[in-house]
This record gives C-alpha cells, structure tokens and sequence, in this order.
C-alpha cells in the first residue's frame, strides 16, 4: 500500500511538500480550512525583491498538484495514533488514515487595531500592507485616489512586547521597500515616506531594492516610530514621529498611511497544537525539536513541520524547508517499511 | 472618520465604577481653583442622588506634585497615600474615588508596584507605622470622580434642565474632550475607554446631547509638566503645549472644552488669557476665547445650576458664548458678586 | 508619563529621568545645571505647603506677583480671596471637613513624621545646604538667589 501523508494547510509549503511528495512516491492529501489554496500568496500582487507575479508564483506551485486530492473549507478535529498510522477526523464527517502528517499551518497577519495608536479602522487614511497589496491587485478594497504624500509604518505587531509579539517578522522591511516603490510607479509626483526602527535588508537582492528606492524613487526613509496617528481637519493622516538620527520630532500629514503588519502564529495553531500535541514558543509559533539541524521535526513520531508555521519566514525559505519536509517524510517511512 | 472603529475600543475598555458607598478624598489644586467643581459633585452624588460619599478632614495631599517635581522621594509619596488607605481602612470603606488625575495614576501606580514588589508594599508598612501607628487595606476600588459622573451621565441627563445643543441652530455642540495624562496613559485599563480614545468624557459630552471632536492634538498634554509651569523660567514650555492644542482645534470652530484634570481646565484657562495678550490671538467666535469647563461644571450647568453657583466667574476666558449658545439664563450683574 | 503608553519596550522614559534626578539630588550634582538648581524653589513651595498646610498647592502661598498668567480674574480672586471662596462653598481655613478646610495640627505632625522617616526631610535639608552654599559662592542673597533661579532662563539650560 501506498503510504498516504495528511498535509494541514494548503499555502506554498504544503503545494510544495505535496509536489514533492507525488515526486517519491506517496499519496499527500491536503486540508485546508480556506476555501481556496494557496494561504497569502493567493492575495497578494507582486513579490520582492524583483516584482515577480504572485499569481505565477501560485500557478507555478498548484499545476504540479491539481490531481492531489484536497479537502477545501476543512480543518483536523482529531488525530490519534494507531499503531504506525494516525486516524484523522476532519470536519464534515470525514476520515483518513495516513502514515504521516505535515503541519503547514502557516501565519496569521497581525489585527492592525490591536496598535490602537496607529488608529486603523478609525482613520479614513490608514490601511495595511495587506489592503495595499490587494488594492495592487484587484482595485478593490480601499480607496486611493492619486495620493501626494504616503506613509509606511514599518515593525507593526512586530518587534513590540507591549501586545507581546517580541519577534522580528523578517519580510515587512523589504515588503515596504516593494510597496513603496509600487507607490512610486503608480504615482511618480507623490512622495513617499518609510518609518523604520532598523531596515534588515538580508535577503540577496534586498539591498539593491532598498538603493532602488532611494536613488531612482526617492523615497524617504526616516528612523523612527511613528508614535500616534490622528485626522486633520481635511480628513488628512496626521502623524508623529521622531527622526532619531536628526534628533527631531516630526509632524507630517498623509494622504495614505500604510501600516505594515507583521507575521503572528495562526490564528488556529492553538487547537491544532493541542490536537497534535505540539509544542508552542512563547512567541505562540510551533517550536520545533531542532531549531538548527531539524526545523522540520515536531518531537512527535509522524508528524512534520513546514514553513511559516513555526515562525516568520519568506516564500523561498518556506519552499525549501517543504522539500526538506518531503525528504524527512521520506526517510521516516523509508526506516518504517525497513523495519 | 469611523465611529464603528471607536465603539469597538470602547467596548473593549469597561471598567468596574462601583454604585455606591465611597471613601472621597479631594484635588489639592481644584480646591484652589475649581472649588465648586467638588461642591457640585457631592451635591449631585450625596443630595440629588443619596448616595454615600464619606471625607474626612484628616485627609491630605497625596503628595504627587511633590513627588512629580522630585521634591519628595517615592517613599515618602508612597507612605502618605498608605496614611490615606490608612483613614479608609479605619472609615470603612473599599471604594476609594479621588478628585485629582495626578492623584488618580500616583494610586494605580503605586498598587501596581506593590503587586510587582511586595517587598515595598512591606516596607511602607513599617514606615507608616513607625511614623503614625496606622494600618491600611489596599481599596478594593480606586476610581476617579469623573469615572462616576460617567457612570450617572443617563441620570444627570434625566433631571437635567439643559443640553449641549445651540439653542438658536438645534445642532449639538461641538464638544472638544481633554483627558488628564495620567488618567489612563499609564495603565489603559484603568480608564473609560483606555488610554489612545478614552470615552469617560465623550459619553458624558454625547449623553447630554454634544458631538465630540477628534483634532489632531486631541492626545496631547495640556503643558502643566509639573516643574515646567511650577517655575517661572519653564513657563514657555507650559504655554507652547497649550499653544500647540488650540492651534490644532481651532480649525474645528470648537464651542466648547470639557476636561477631567485639575491642571487642565486651568491651563487651558488661563494660556488662552495670555496667547491673546501676548498675540492678539483668540480661539473661540467674535474675538473670544473657547470657554473650558470641569466636568463638574458641566454637569451642573445640564441639571440647571446657576453658573456663578458653579465658580465659573473664577475662570479667566469667559464663559457666557457657551450660556448663551445653550439657552442658560443668568444674572449678568451677579457674576462677581461676592 | 505619556511615554509608557508609547514604548514598543514597555519602558517608561519618564521613571528613568526620576530616577535621575533623584541620584542628581542625592550626589549634588543638581547643583551643576540650571534645570538641577530649581529645586531649591520647587522644595520650598511645595514641602513647604504640605509640611505647613497639607495641600501641594494653597492659596495664601500662590500670589498674583509669581503668577500674572492667572490675569485679572486671578488677580480679582486673590484680592477677594475669602469672599470669593466663601462664595462658592468653601470652607476656607475652617474646621471639619471641605474645601481648602484647615488641616488639623495633628495630621500635619503625621505628615512630617512620615517626612523624617521616608528620607524627605535629610532630602530638603541636603538641597538647602548646597544651595546656600552655591548661593554665597556667587555672592548672592537667598532672596536673590532664590528670585534667580525661579526667573532665569538661559537658554543654555545645561550649566
């Protein structure tokens, strides 16, 4: 009997294990509690640091699974362990017993309204990254309407202990310096402004992206947190600011105020860890049982790990953690049939 | 503008503003220069409502102008507010409502450093011991005066006489709200509405029939600082912050000012007396300034009090545009009667 | 304290610059800054008050001639003082309890006692003996002193 792999999630880490997975020989089914695949990536437009078509990216990821069976609108009620399988209960009566699982649960976006200050769902002007993005890529959603002065809010939900996420979200500094230069193309006379604590520019290409913005499109990057936000009179965004390099506190009003929100645990880790019996961080990610040599083993015998599910992480870092999920997969059943 | 996006913080931010039987202790400033402001409010509380609200003559200042000047060490701050935990304890009462916002965060604060320090909350023990053989609980309920105005706005509004609304127009007043510092800044929980959108003073402004405005200085300090209005030679400070606010609201043609702090309606009071003689600069309609009131103030003139009953011949920016937009009657000539 | 609600950090800027100012006043160097010498004056007005009246502010010790922003009305109320506050309910220096209510001698006596033993009064009497000293130094008074410090503004703030 073909081995069968149950995969938690139908992001580009669980497309990709799944690929990988038809590629040696076992039956991936993937669950996923959307009712479309393909996580975040599905609604964004373009991608750092080059601009690359989202929705390729996601073409190129499902074409190779479009014959791999999926549970759409599904999440894991129960998994109990039998013997070398596991049985799974899923919602809507179904069942499956398989030899593996791969948790690509992924991220949550970080609720904007939670930085109170920052006034999203108060004031007109202010939107996320993630209504930006859609705005790129449907027209939908928000209103923009050939802004003069825009700002981006870098660190939102990120690197902040008071609504306890601690952790870096790693893709919002170069996300910022994409959507800025978005901004730029859209609307050259604008002028756009980033607010950052540090830019951590540590992808290749990143920092060619970061001079982009600056020499060809003059975006102004000024470090410092913005430390509230209000509405003028004219319905403007007004905020403040410390420029800490110049030592001086700012006061500008926008058009557009783009929050960039950062990466949390999924929203629904909490009962899938307890259902799997997973280990969670303090930060609320999935701790696996090697942060260094095993991203990809949870500690529990048959069940994997794979991509934003245990932390932040950018689309090429997700893709290869899922083939090395794949390969782990492999190698555990491989050592199973040995026995 | 999205009222929705408020109502959720709102929501989000209630907190526990017990119905009755408090331990009231009172604002050093206020009695200065807001007195009938404290009148008002027992008269409400004790004889329009019958409510109980006990004071003792034994009690104090808290300390905190002191403390925030860094004339008294946090000790000696900590030891008089557990003398006046001390006069409750010994009174009967759990629930403890001050005046003052200065005193309002030096309580939460100093609760909040006991439970993260026991060992403190030990020592000044022993030292108010030592110094007064006392003993105290902590309150079971710190609250300020204008958490329980909030709490009674339906009521108020219910024997009120008069609402926020321009007499001649019909349209409500526009209200501008200004929040103490350390109402909630310091511990959001412990205000109405939290520390970014506080409500305590919107839903009184709006339950008596006002429109709040939100004006990009809304959050900012009123500029008393303690040592930068307390010296002379800081005053420029004091002055620009309060400069800064009204330039910041004037855009919105505010009727109006309600504040919740001592230091506050005084500031904002007396700088708008002085921006005018100093720039020729008013805020207000017709060359006048924007008349500021307590809470209090307020309060009494909705349930129909006479405005010279109130004190508010003791501000300095006149009140009467704000009387007359709402239709208030009052004796010109009994204004400084004394 | 504004600062708290601001910090990513859950810092509060403001208790460091107390912390600060503390350890200025316990080493001396208050002294050394234009800023640090005011202390004598906030000492003085505000100990002041709560040892003789147990009130941070008081009326008969808040005058017109240190505070003319409280203008003609200010001006007005201290001239009047006791009919005005008689006017609006207070109770002025009286007994039992009220606004601005004579605070009994045995509750001020409680007051500097819990001075003595917290450390305010060695606090006050180290600041007035510094900046006496600092005082003769230049040759000054103490009403000249004191009048400098509350009035000057150098614009170097720094020495």
């Amino acid at each position: 009997m073909t081995d069968r792999v149950l995969i938690i999630g139908g992001g580009p880490a669980g497309l990709e294990a799944a690929n990988q997975l038809n590629l040696l020989g076992y039956k991936p089914v993937i669950v996923e509690k959307d009712d479309t695949l393909g996580g975040h990536l599905a609604k964004w437009d373009r991608l750092f640091p080059e601009g690359e078509s989202a929705e390729t990216v996601l073409y190129k990821l499902i074409k190779p699974v479009e014959h791999t069976p999926v549970y759409l609108n599904t999440i894991v009620e129960q998994a109990d362990k039998e013997g070398n399988h596991f049985r799974v209960k899923l919602s809507g009566g179904k069942e499956e017993i398989v030899s593996a699982i791969l948790v690509c649960a992924g991220f949550s976006l970080f609720p904007a309204e939670k930085k109170e200050e920052y006034g999203y769902g108060i004031y007109n002007g202010v939107i996320t990254s993630s209504d930006l993005e859609k705005w790129f890529k449907t027209g939908k959603g928000v209103n923009i309407n050939n802004p003069s002065k825009v700002g981006f809010v870098h660190c939102v939900g990120s690197r902040d202990e008071k609504i306890c996420n601690r952790q870096c979200s790693k893709v919002c500094c170069v996300t910022a310096v994409k959507q800025a230069c978005e901004i730029k193309e859209k609307f050259p006379d604008s002028e756009v402004f980033c607010f950052y604590m540090d830019l951590r520019m540590f992808g290749r290409k990143y920092e060619d992206l970061y001079l982009k913005a600056q020499n060809k499109y003059r975006v102004r990057f000024i470090r410092g947190r913005v430390s509230e936000v209000s509405e003028d009179f004219t319905g403007k965004v007004v905020i403040k600011a410390e420029d800490t390099l110049s030592s001086k506190p700012l006061k500008v009003s926008l058009d557009l105020l783009v929050l960039m929100t950062g990466m949390i645990s999924n929203s629904s880790i909490e009962e899938l860890s307890g259902i799997l019996s997973l280990n969670r961080a303090e930060d609320g990610f999935i701790e696996p049982a090697d942060t260094i040599t095993k991203m990809y083993d949870s500690g529990k015998e048959g069940i994997f790990l794979a991509g934003a599910v245990t932390g932040p992480k950018t689309i090429p870092e997700t893709l290869s953690e899922a083939r090395a999920s794949a390969l782990a997969i492999h190698n555990y059943l491989s050592n199973k049939a040995i026995q | 503008m999205i009222v929705e996006g408020k109502k959720k913080i709102w929501s989000e931010y209630q907190k526990d503003i017990p119905d009755d039987h408090y331990f009231y202790v009172r604002s050093c400033i206020r009695q200065n220069f807001f007195p009938a402001s404290e009148k008002v409010f027992l008269d409400i509380v004790r004889d329009r409502l019958g409510l109980d609200f006990f004071e003792t003559p034994h009690h104090t200042t808290c300390g905190g102008i002191a403390y925030h000047s860094d004339s008294i060490p946090q000790e000696t701050l900590m030891t008089i507010v557990a003398r006046q935990f001390a006069l409750m304890t010994e009174a009967g009462y759990e629930n403890y409502v001050c005046s003052c916002i200065t005193s309002f965060g030096i309580y939460n604060e100093i609760i909040n450093t006991w439970f993260h320090y026991p060992e403190l909350e030990a020592k000044i023990r022993e030292l108010l011991w030592e110094a007064s053989k006392r003993e105290f609980k902590i309150p079971k309920s710190v609250v300020h005066a204008s958490d329980v105005i909030y709490k009674l706005r339906n009521k108020i509004l219910e024997n009120g006489k008069y609402r926020l609304v321009n007499k001649n127009t019909g349209e409500p007043l526009r209200v501008v709200e200004h929040i103490g510092c350390h109402y909630s800044k310091m511990f959001p929980s412990k205000g109405v509405g939290g520390a970014e959108y506080p409500y305590v003073l919107t839903g009184m402004a709006e339950a008596w029939g006002g429109t709040v405005i939100d004006y990009p200085e809304r959050r900012h300090c009123c500029g008393f600082g303690f040592r930068q209005y307390l010296v002379q030679a800081n005053r420029g400070y004091s002055l620009s912050n309060t400069h800064k606010k009204f330039e910041s609201m004037a855009p919105f043609k505010p009727d109006m000012i309600i504040t919740n702090c001592p230091g506050c309606p005084y500031f904002l009071d007396r700088w708008q007396y002085v921006i005018e003689e100093l720039e020729g600069k008013t805020y207000g309609a017709d060359s006048k300034g924007i008349p500021v009131f307590t809470y209090e103030e307020v309060a009494g003139l909705v349930l129909g009090y006479d405005p010279w009953d109130l004190g508010l011949q003791m501000h300095q920016t006149a009140v009467e545009p704000l009387l007359d937009k709402i239709g208030i009657t009052y004796n010109k000539e009994d204004k400084y009667k004394i | 304290m504004s600062c708290i609600t601001r910090c990513p950090r859950k810092n509060g800027p403001g208790l460091i610059i107390q912390a600060l100012r503390n350890l200025s006043q316990e080493l001396g160097y208050f002294i050394d800054s234009e800023k640090g010498r005011q202390q004598l004056v906030l000492n003085r007005a505000l100990c002041g008050n709560i040892l003789n009246y147990g009130y941070c502010v008081y009326p008969r010790t808040f005058h017109y001639s240190d505070h003319p922003e409280n203008g003609p009305v200010g001006k007005l109320i201290e001239d009047n003082l006791e009919a005005v506050h008689k006017r609006v309910g207070s109770n002025l220096d009286g007994e039992g309890p009220g606004i601005l209510r004579k605070i009994p001698q045995s509750d001020l006596d409680e007051l500097k006692r819990i001075f003595d033993v917290t450390g305010a009064t060695e606090r006050m009497e180290k600041i007035e003996t510094i900046s006496k000293k600092r005082a003769k130094e230049l040759g000054l008074s103490d009403e000249e002193y004191c009048r400098q410090i509350f009035t000057i503004n150098s614009e170097e703030h720094y020495i």
